[in-house]
């Protein structure tokens, strides 16, 4: 049997708990040291499908600045952070950018859009 | 040289500026003046380009450039006037402001009421004297996070970084994101220096973090070569035979932030050398009548959302003074730290009405007692150095006071 012990810090407050997860074959077996049901949530889905809020910068053409910061409108699987991060090191978009706006729609077929967090004036 | 008379002037238009100009107007002053250093409005956020700021304030997990966005929106639709690349070089006790910019060239404003809200600054290496050569390569983290969030340029390729404060264990991963390889993260202290949060942002690249260690030698002629490391004993002494040294072309330090409290010195404003920060009222008054302070110049917040909250408070006890409505305190009562606790915002309270105070302890700790004169005891399950502890008092605990005390002392029992 292939057996595997994982610790998990809480980020949920500010106790940070220590969370230990078991693993056995692949599968959850114990979640130890939580300190509260959300918690043990939460370790469960860092051991099963971590997600991770995603922002980066994306290069701007004739901008005031030369970058423009993005965000995903939603956490992104973790596993899939720097790919992200690698295609929108490809892209520029002219200036002006406006707050909101949608950089790319659906990225990586992960239903999610990247989205503008500022606002870039034309220089 | 322009002259000018205002109702509240504003030094400093990042969050808690801003909050305070917002608050301010909306209270019914008419002139509010905002002053910035920078070019643009907004502080160190629109740099702060990962998420987790207005969780609090908004229940909403923004952005720093969203976050300040909503701010510098609201500043646009109440005409509030500010003015960017403006350098404010002196106060006086007056309430006179010397400025200076490129436009207007050297104005000199007076006003009713001032609200200091110039944030923090970060510790360089002349600080913390590493010994070693003095190669390019060595920015603070905030200076690496605008030249790669603002600039658009990536200041190194093999970093490390001294500090795990937040900023420097954010920066980890966003040099990591873009590329680089983050060698590892380097603390003096026994624990990490920033919020728990944080440190996933280490393990999420696997980056190591050497606690109870120092940079003890920067090596390179041109560039950053190398960076040697020792493992510290108790006492914090470098151990002989415990260097390693870690080759890299930058190193990024974030070693602690520091009220920015130049103008405030100059003026003759009373600092609490336990915050490195003006001392404060509970209407954000400092020594001086009509002088306010808000945000990272009265200490330095680990939350964007509290520094708002206590820009609003200035904001809008200025604008009483302003308005003839802000009565002097009933009493004054001074608060003094002790023990694990470092420090307590505000240092003078009334003890009339109900309010949270801002408290940082020197140690963790887990189910303290946090007490407030004799008779106040507050349970906190966990205390952390680098998360600010919220002390509230409500009505019913300010009962328990002694009217009689003029001194209070802050302290903590485990």
């Amino acid at each position: 049997m292939d057996r595997e012990t994982r610790e998990v810090i809480c980020i949920l407050c500010p106790v940070g708990c220590r969370i230990t997860v078991e693993i056995e074959d692949g599968e959850i077996s114990k979640i130890e040291n939580a300190g509260c049901k959300r918690g043990r949530d939460y370790a469960e889905q860092e051991i099963k499908s971590p997600v991770r809020d995603f922002f980066t910068t994306v290069r701007v053409k004739d901008g005031k600045i030369p970058v423009v910061s993005v965000r995903s409108t939603a956490p992104i699987p973790k596993r899939m952070l720097m790919r992200c991060a690698s295609e929108l090191a490809r892209i520029v978009v002219p200036a002006p950018v406006r707050i909101g706006d949608v950089i790319v729609k659906n990225i990586m077929n992960l239903g999610v859009d990247i989205v503008a967090t500022k606002s870039v004036e034309k220089a | 040289m322009i002259k000018r008379k205002l109702d509240i002037i504003v030094i400093g238009g990042g969050a808690a500026g801003l909050a305070a100009a917002i608050a301010a107007k909306e209270s019914g002053v008419n002139s509010v003046l905002v002053l910035e250093r920078n070019p643009e409005l907004g502080g160190i956020l629109p740099q702060c380009i990962h998420t987790g700021f207005g969780l609090h304030y908004f229940k909403e997990n923004l952005t720093g450039p969203e976050y300040i966005s909503r701010f510098i929106s609201r500043v646009h639709d109440l005409e509030i006037e500010y003015k960017v690349e403006t350098m404010v070089l002196e106060l006086s006790p007056r309430r006179e402001v010397w400025a200076v910019n490129q436009h207007d060239g050297l104005l000199n404003l007076k006003a009713d009421a001032i609200v200091l809200a110039m944030g923090c600054r970060e510790r360089s290496r002349g600080a913390l004297c590493i010994p070693g050569t003095r190669p390019a390569g060595i920015f603070t983290a905030g200076t690496a996070q605008r030249l790669m969030d603002i600039e658009g340029f990536l200041p190194g390729r093999k970093v490390l970084i001294l500090g795990s404060g937040d900023v420097g264990l954010i920066m980890a991963r966003r040099f990591a994101m873009e590329g680089a390889e983050v060698m590892g993260v380097v603390e003096v202290a026994p624990y990490p220096g920033g919020l728990d949060r944080n440190l996933q942002c280490l393990r999420d690249f696997g980056i190591p973090l050497y606690l109870r260690h120092a940079a003890t030698f920067i090596h390179g002629s041109d560039r950053v070569e190398a960076v040697t490391i020792s493992r510290l004993d108790e006492s914090g002494k470098p151990i002989a035979g415990e260097e390693k040294t870690i080759e890299c072309d930058t190193l990024i330090l974030s070693v602690g932030l520091i009220p920015e409290n130049e103008l405030s010195k100059g003026a003759g404003i009373q600092l609490d050398p336990n915050t490195g920060g003006p001392v404060v009222d509970e209407n954000m008054e400092t020594s001086i009548e009509g002088v306010f302070a808000c945000g990272n110049v009265v200490h330095v917040h680990d939350l964007v959302d509290h520094v708002t909250q206590s820009g609003e408070v200035a904001g809008k006890n200025a604008a009483k003074k302003v308005l003839g409505e802000l009565p002097p305190l009933e009493r004054r009562i001074h608060l003094r730290p002790e023990g694990n606790i470092r420090y307590v915002v505000p240092q003078i309270i009334s003890g009339e009405r109900p309010l949270t105070l801002f408290s940082r302890v020197k140690k963790p700790a887990s189910n303290a007692k946090i007490i407030v004169g004799e008779k106040i005891s507050i349970h906190k399950r966990i205390v952390k150095p680098p998360e600010l502890v919220t002390i509230k008092l409500t009505s019913e605990l300010l009962k328990k006071l002694n009217p009689e005390k003029k001194e209070l002392t802050v302290t903590m029992e485990e």
